[in-house]
C-alpha cells in the first residue's frame, strides 16, 4: 500500500508540471500588454499622465523589471540563426515587436541593433535640450518613441516645419538624417540564410518560469501584483470556504442519492419511478447559475410573498463572529444553504441513477433473493446485504465529480459571494495576477490528484480483490 | 417502503426550518450606513492603490488639505484654514518664484493626538518622490512641484515653491490625500533628504542605486499592512478601519471625539454624521438586486439606463428608496484613428457625425443622457452653447462624402476611392468591448445607417482591455469609448495636444491641429480666466469642425438612497453620493 501511494505521488509529479507548463505558456498568450495592464494604463476612461515618452518608457520598464519580464521564456527557446540571444533586454514590448518584424526582414541583427541604439542615443541628447526649447524638445522625443514602436512614421510636417524655423536646427536634422538612414538600410537589405536555419538557445535558469516557480517555491517574493499580500494567506482563506461547501455538497447529495436511489431501485417500473427518474433527469440538464440566479431571486427578499423570504442574499458575507461557537456554525450552515443546494442537486441526479441502477442489478443477484426468502423486507435487504455492493461504482465516479465540483464553484461562488478559490482564480484573471493564478491552478490540480488517489485506496479497501500495483 | 424516503425529507424539512428562523429583520439604524463593493479594494494606501473601489473606502479615512464639495463642485477647504494663496517668494534659494501658502487647521491633529503639519504634508510629497515606491501616478501630474517650505516656528504653516506655472497648481496640491509622518516612516528615513533633491530626476535616479535607506523605506512603505491591517491604514479623515474580512466586508467605525465635529458648522466638508460605514462586497448584480429589495442596503450608485428601468419599475424598490438621476461627470465618443487614410479626411468625419440619431439614443435611455458637442460637461460654465448637436442627416452625409471623393465607382453600393494608387473601398471597423451594451448599440445604430452612405461598417468585439491595447497601439479605425471628467477646470492639453501623440501620451487618435496645439497650450499657462474661457470656446469650435472623434452624450446615473436618510442627496462625483453627509 505504501509503496502504490509513494508511486503514485511521484508519478502526479510530472502531471503537475505539464499542468504549470501548459498553465504558463498559455498566459503569455493572453492578448495585451501585461506591463501596460499592472500600471493601470488599459483601463477605459483613464489616460497615461506622463507628458514625457521619457518619463513613460521609464515607469513601464520599471515594471516590467519588477514583473521579471525581462528574462527569457523559458530553460531553452528555439529561434533562427539570426536571432540574437539578448532580445529579452528590450523591454519595451512594441519595441520588441517592431525589432522583431526588422530582423525577419533584413536578417542583420547588428544592422537592426544599431538603429535602435540610434535612436536611445539620440533620446537622450534631445532630453538634454535647453528648456526654452521645451516644445520642440516634447515633439522630438515623441517622434523618436513613435519610431521605435511602429514602422511608419506619424505624419512629422509639423515638426520639420519647426525645425525648419529654427537656426540651431543643422544638427537636430543631421541626427534624424542618419536615423532614417539606416531604416532605409533595413528596408533594402535582402534577407540570407540565417533567417531559415534554427538555432537552439540555452537560457539555464535565468527564465521566466524558474523565476515564479522559485518564487512559488517559497525561494523569492511570493506577493499578489493585484494588492502586495502574501499569495499563501490569500489562498488558505480561500481555500477553506472552497472546501467547506464542496465537501458539504458532495456529502449531501451521496446522502440524499442512497436514499432516493434505493427507493427507486426497490417502485423500479412503477410509475412513480419513472416521474420521479424523468424529473431527476430534467434537473440534471439545468444549469447551476440559472437555477443559482432564480434561488436569489424568489428566495432571498419579500417580493413574491413574505414566506419565501428564507435566505441570506449573499453566501458568507453576512456573518457576525461575534456569537457562540454553535451559534456561529448554525449561521454558516444557513448561509451555506442556498449555495450547497446549487452545487449539489446536478450531483445528486446523476448519483441517483448509478445508485438505482446499481441496486436494481444487485437485486437481481442469488444471494439477494437468498435475504429476501431468509424473511428480510425489501429495505433491510438491502441495507445490509445489497448496499454494498450497489455503491463500489460509486467509490469510482467520485474521482470525476470532485474536479467537477470544484470547478462548478467558481460560478456559483461569484454568484453567492463567497470568497472561495473560484473567486480568488477569476479576479486573479481579470486583474492578469499570474502569480495567484498559476498558484491556484497548482493547488486545484493537486486537489484533483488528491481525490484520485483516494478513490484508488478506497476501491482497495472496499474490495480487497484489486490490486493496486497493477 | 415510504419510510425510505421519508426520513431524509423529514430531516431536510427540519434543518430547513431551524436553519430559516435564522434570518435576521434587524433593519440597520440611521447610525450605520451599508453600501455595495463590487469587489475588494486592492488595498487603502491612496498613493499605491490602483483600483476605484479603494477610492471608495479611502477617501473617508484620508483627508487632503481641501478637496470638491460633493454638491456645489467648488473647492473648499478640508484640513486648512482658507484656500492657498499664491504669492512670490522674496527671500532665499526660490527668490521669485511662485508659491502657494497653506495653513493647517489649529485644531486638526492625528489619532495618536499629535497635530498635523507642514512636515505630514512635506513627508506624502517624499514618499510620492521616492523613486522605489511605486507611485507614478501621483508623481506624474506633480512635476511642477519645486520644494515645501515648512515654518519652523509654526508648522501648521508651509508653502509650496512651484518651478512653473499651471493653472491646476493649488488644486493638485491641496487635493492630495495627507499621510501621518510618525505612523508611515517611524524611523524618520525621509526627513534625511531633500524634497527638492528627490523631485530631480537624475539625483533621484542616482540615490535610488546608492542610498539603502530609501529601499528600506519603499520596501516598508510598500507592504501590503500599511493598506489592510486596522493599526496601520490610519489618515486624517473622521473613520478609521476596523475590519476587513476579504470578499465579505469592510468596516469603518467613526473616531471618537473626532476633532472635526466641533467645527463642521464653519467648515462643511467637515461633517461626518454616520456612526459605521460598512461596505459589503458583492459581486453579483442579480444579488444586489435582490438585497435593495430586502432593504439590506443604504446607499448604491452607478446604474446604468438598462438597470435604471428595472429597479425604477420595481415597487418593493421604490417604496424603501429614493431614486436619483444626476449627471455624471463622463462622456461617451466615438474614437477615430485619424493616422488611417480613410479617416483623416474631416469631411469623412463629419459625414460619419450625421449617422447617429442620439436624440432617439437617448430617449430610450428615458433621458439618461446629456448630448454633447466638445470633451467638456454641458454643466461647465465654458462650454460652448451656441455648437448645435449634430443631428442624423444622411443626405447630408452622402453630400460630405462626395465632396471628399469618395465615389461608388464599381456599383457595389460601397463607396471607393484611389488612395496611394489604389483603389480602396469604405471598409470601417468599429472594435468594441463586448462588457459595453450601449457601444454595441450605438456601433449597429452607425452600421445600419452608414449602410445607406454607402459605407460598410464591420463590427469586430473583443474583451475590453484588448480592445484599449489595440486603441493605445493605433491598431483600430473606430471604438466607442468613454473618458471620465473632472469636476475642476477641464486640461485638455493631455488628449488634444500633438506633443502627446507617443506611446503613453493621452492624444491616442493621433489629432494634430496647431491652433489647438496653441490654445491647449494658452489654456493651461494663462493667469487671466478671460482669455482661458475664450480659448475654450474657441478650442471647441475647433474640435466641432474638425471632429476628430464622434462626440455622442454624457450619461446620466441611477443612485438609490435609503428613504429613511431624509437629508440625503446625491451627488455628481463617482458613485454617486457621499456617505459622511447622509443623516
Amino acid at each position: 500500500m505504501t509503496a502504490f501511494i509513494f508511486r503514485r505521488i511521484l508519478l502526479a509529479i510530472p502531471t503537475v508540471f505539464i499542468v504549470l507548463i501548459v498553465c504558463f505558456l498559455l498566459s503569455k498568450k493572453v492578448p495585451g500588454d501585461e506591463v501596460e495592464i499592472y500600471n493601470g494604463n488599459n483601463i477605459e476612461g483613464s489616460g497615461s499622465l506622463q507628458t514625457n515618452p521619457l518619463a513613460y518608457e521609464d515607469s513601464y520598464k520599471k515594471s516590467c523589471l519588477k514583473l521579471g519580464l525581462n528574462k527569457s521564456l523559458f530553460y531553452w527557446s528555439l529561434v533562427t540563426m539570426a536571432h540574437p540571444d539578448t532580445l529579452d533586454r528590450i523591454l519595451l514590448l512594441p519595441e520588441k515587436k517592431l525589432a522583431l518584424s526588422y530582423l525577419e526582414k533584413c536578417g542583420n541583427w547588428p544592422l537592426v541593433q544599431s538603429y535602435f541604439d540610434k535612436i536611445a542615443q539620440l533620446q537622450i541628447e534631445f532630453n538634454n535640450m535647453p528648456p526654452e526649447w521645451k516644445i520642440l524638445k516634447l515633439k522630438l522625443l515623441s517622434y523618436l518613441t513613435s519610431l521605435k514602436i511602429s514602422p511608419v512614421a506619424a505624419n512629422q510636417t509639423d515638426l520639420y516645419k519647426a525645425l525648419r524655423d529654427l537656426k540651431q536646427a543643422g544638427p537636430i536634422t543631421a541626427q534624424l538624417a542618419s536615423l532614417e538612414a539606416i531604416h532605409a538600410k533595413i528596408d533594402t537589405t535582402e534577407p540570407g540564410i540565417s533567417l531559415l536555419l534554427p538555432k537552439l538557445i540555452w537560457n539555464g535558469t535565468n527564465n521566466q518560469f524558474h523565476y515564479w516557480l522559485c518564487s512559488m517555491l517559497g525561494n523569492g517574493q511570493n506577493i499578489s501584483l493585484i494588492d502586495g499580500r502574501e499569495i499563501g494567506t490569500k489562498i488558505v482563506e480561500a481555500l477553506k470556504w472552497t472546501l467547506c461547501i464542496n465537501l458539504l455538497a458532495l456529502a449531501f447529495s451521496i446522502w440524499i442519492s442512497i436514499y432516493l436511489g434505493s427507493y427507486l431501485a426497490i417502485i423500479k417500473g412503477s410509475r412513480t419511478e419513472r416521474y420521479i427518474s424523468s424529473c431527476l433527469f430534467s434537473i440534471y440538464t439545468l444549469p447551476g447559475f440559472w437555477i443559482g440566479s432564480m434561488c436569489i431571486i424568489f428566495l432571498t427578499n419579500n417580493e413574491y410573498a413574505n414566506w419565501l423570504n428564507l435566505f441570506p442574499a449573499r453566501g458568507v458575507s453576512d456573518l457576525d463572529s461575534s456569537g457562540s461557537l454553535l451559534g456561529n456554525l448554525i449561521n454558516i450552515l444557513y448561509h451555506f444553504i442556498l449555495p450547497v443546494f446549487c452545487l449539489a442537486y446536478p450531483v445528486i441526479a446523476y448519483l441517483t441513477a448509478h445508485v438505482r441502477d446499481g441496486i436494481t442489478d444487485v437485486r437481481k443477484e442469488a444471494y439477494f433473493t437468498t435475504a429476501v426468502a431468509k424473511g428480510l423486507s425489501n429495505k433491510q435487504a438491502i441495507w445490509s446485504h445489497g448496499l454494498k455492493n450497489a455503491l463500489f461504482p460509486l467509490i469510482s465516479l467520485m474521482g470525476g465529480i470532485l474536479p467537477s465540483l470544484i470547478s462548478g464553484s467558481v460560478i456559483i461562488e461569484v454568484l453567492f459571494n463567497i470568497p472561495g478559490m473560484g473567486r480568488l482564480m477569476y479576479n486573479g484573471i481579470l486583474g492578469r495576477d499570474w502569480p495567484l493564478v498559476f498558484q491556484v491552478v497548482l493547488i486545484t490540480a493537486c486537489i484533483v490528484i488528491l481525490a484520485q488517489l483516494m478513490v484508488d485506496i478506497m476501491y482497495r479497501l472496499f474490495d480487497p480483490r484489486v490490486k493496486l500495483s497493477k | 417502503m415510504k419510510s425510505l424516503i421519508l426520513k431524509p425529507i423529514c430531516i431536510l424539512l427540519l434543518m430547513l426550518v431551524v436553519l430559516s428562523s435564522c434570518k435576521n429583520d434587524k433593519k440597520t439604524q440611521t447610525q450605520t450606513i451599508i453600501v455595495r463593493l463590487e469587489a475588494d479594494p486592492d488595498r487603502l494606501n491612496p498613493m499605491l492603490s490602483s483600483t476605484g473601489y479603494s477610492t471608495d473606502v479611502f477617501r473617508y479615512i484620508f483627508y487632503p488639505l481641501a478637496d470638491i464639495d460633493p454638491f456645489s463642485l467648488k473647492m473648499a477647504p478640508v484640513l486648512i484654514k482658507t484656500l492657498p494663496a499664491k504669492y512670490t517668494v522674496e527671500t532665499g534659494v526660490y527668490k521669485g518664484k511662485s508659491a502657494y501658502k497653506f495653513d493647517i487647521l489649529n485644531e486638526a491633529k492625528w489619532d495618536n493626538g499629535t497635530p498635523i503639519t507642514g512636515f505630514d504634508f512635506a513627508f506624502t510629497l517624499k514618499a510620492a518622490f521616492n523613486p522605489l515606491v511605486a507611485s507614478e501616478r501621483w508623481r506624474a501630474p506633480m512635476g511642477f512641484v519645486q520644494d515645501v517650505l515648512v515654518d519652523e516656528k509654526n508648522p501648521k504653516t508651509f508653502s509650496v515653491v512651484v518651478n512653473e506655472e499651471y493653472f491646476l497648481a493649488d488644486i493638485l496640491l491641496a487635493s492630495i490625500n495627507i499621510y501621518p509622518e510618525y505612523l508611515f516612516d517611524s524611523k524618520a528615513i525621509m526627513r534625511k533628504y531633500s524634497l527638492a533633491d528627490l523631485i530631480d530626476p537624475v539625483k533621484s535616479a542616482q540615490m535610488a542605486q546608492k542610498e539603502a535607506a530609501l529601499k528600506e523605506f519603499a520596501d516598508e512603505f510598500n507592504n501590503a499592512k500599511y493598506g489592510r491591517d486596522p493599526e496601520f491604514v490610519m489618515g486624517a479623515g473622521p473613520y478609521k478601519l476596523v475590519e476587513w474580512t476579504t470578499g465579505q466586508k469592510i468596516v469603518l467605525k467613526k473616531k471618537s471625539n473626532w476633532w472635526g465635529d466641533a467645527l463642521s458648522k464653519q467648515y462643511p466638508m467637515l461633517q461626518a454624521y454616520p456612526e459605521q460605514l460598512i461596505f459589503k462586497i458583492v459581486a453579483d448584480n442579480v444579488t444586489t438586486i435582490s438585497m435593495l429589495k430586502d432593504g439590506q442596503l443604504d446607499a448604491l450608485g452607478g446604474f446604468s439606463a438598462s438597470q435604471y428601468k428595472e429597479v425604477s419599475t420595481n415597487k418593493s424598490i421604490a417604496d424603501k428608496y429614493n431614486i436619483f438621476t444626476p449627471t455624471v461627470l463622463q462622456y461617451l465618443y466615438f474614437g477615430l484613428n485619424l493616422k488611417n487614410p480613410k479617416l483623416s479626411d474631416k469631411k469623412v468625419r463629419q459625414a460619419l457625425s450625421h449617422l447617429l440619431d442620439l436624440d432617439a439614443t437617448i430617449g430610450l435611455l428615458d433621458g439618461l443622457g446629456e448630448r454633447i458637442i466638445g470633451p467638456f460637461h454641458p454643466s461647465k460654465e465654458y462650454y460652448n452653447h451656441t455648437l448645435k448637436p449634430i443631428a442624423l442627416d444622411i443626405n447630408k452625409a452622402n453630400q460630405l462624402l462626395d465632396e471628399a471623393g469618395w465615389k461608388d465607382s464599381d456599383g457595389n453600393g460601397v463607396r471607393d476611392k484611389m488612395i496611394e494608387g489604389v483603389n480602396t473601398p469604405l471598409d470601417l471597423t468599429i472594435s468594441l468591448g463586448t462588457s459595453s451594451e450601449i457601444g454595441k448599440k450605438l456601433s449597429l445604430m452607425m452600421q445600419e445607417n452608414a449602410k445607406k452612405a454607402g459605407i460598410n461598417i464591420i463590427l469586430d468585439a473583443r474583451e475590453m482591455s484588448q480592445v484599449m491595447a489595440d486603441v493605445k497601439a493605433g491598431k483600430f479605425e473606430i471604438s466607442p469609448l468613454k473618458n471620465r471628467l473632472d469636476p475642476v477646470l477641464d486640461d485638455p492639453y493631455n488628449s488634444w495636444n500633438s506633443a502627446n501623440i507617443t506611446a503613453g501620451g493621452g492624444n491616442r487618435i493621433g489629432y494634430s491641429n496647431p491652433e489647438a496645439d496653441k490654445l491647449t497650450e494658452l489654456i493651461r499657462t494663462t493667469k487671466d480666466e478671460k482669455i482661458r474661457n475664450q480659448s475654450y470656446q474657441k478650442f471647441q469650435e475647433i474640435l466641432y469642425e474638425d471632429q476628430p472623434v464622434i462626440f455622442l452624450y454624457a450619461p446620466k446615473e441611477a443612485v438609490l438612497i435609503a428613504k429613511k436618510f431624509e437629508q440625503a442627496k446625491p451627488s455628481v462625483i463617482k458613485p454617486g453620493f457621499a456617505l459622511n453627509y447622509i443623516h
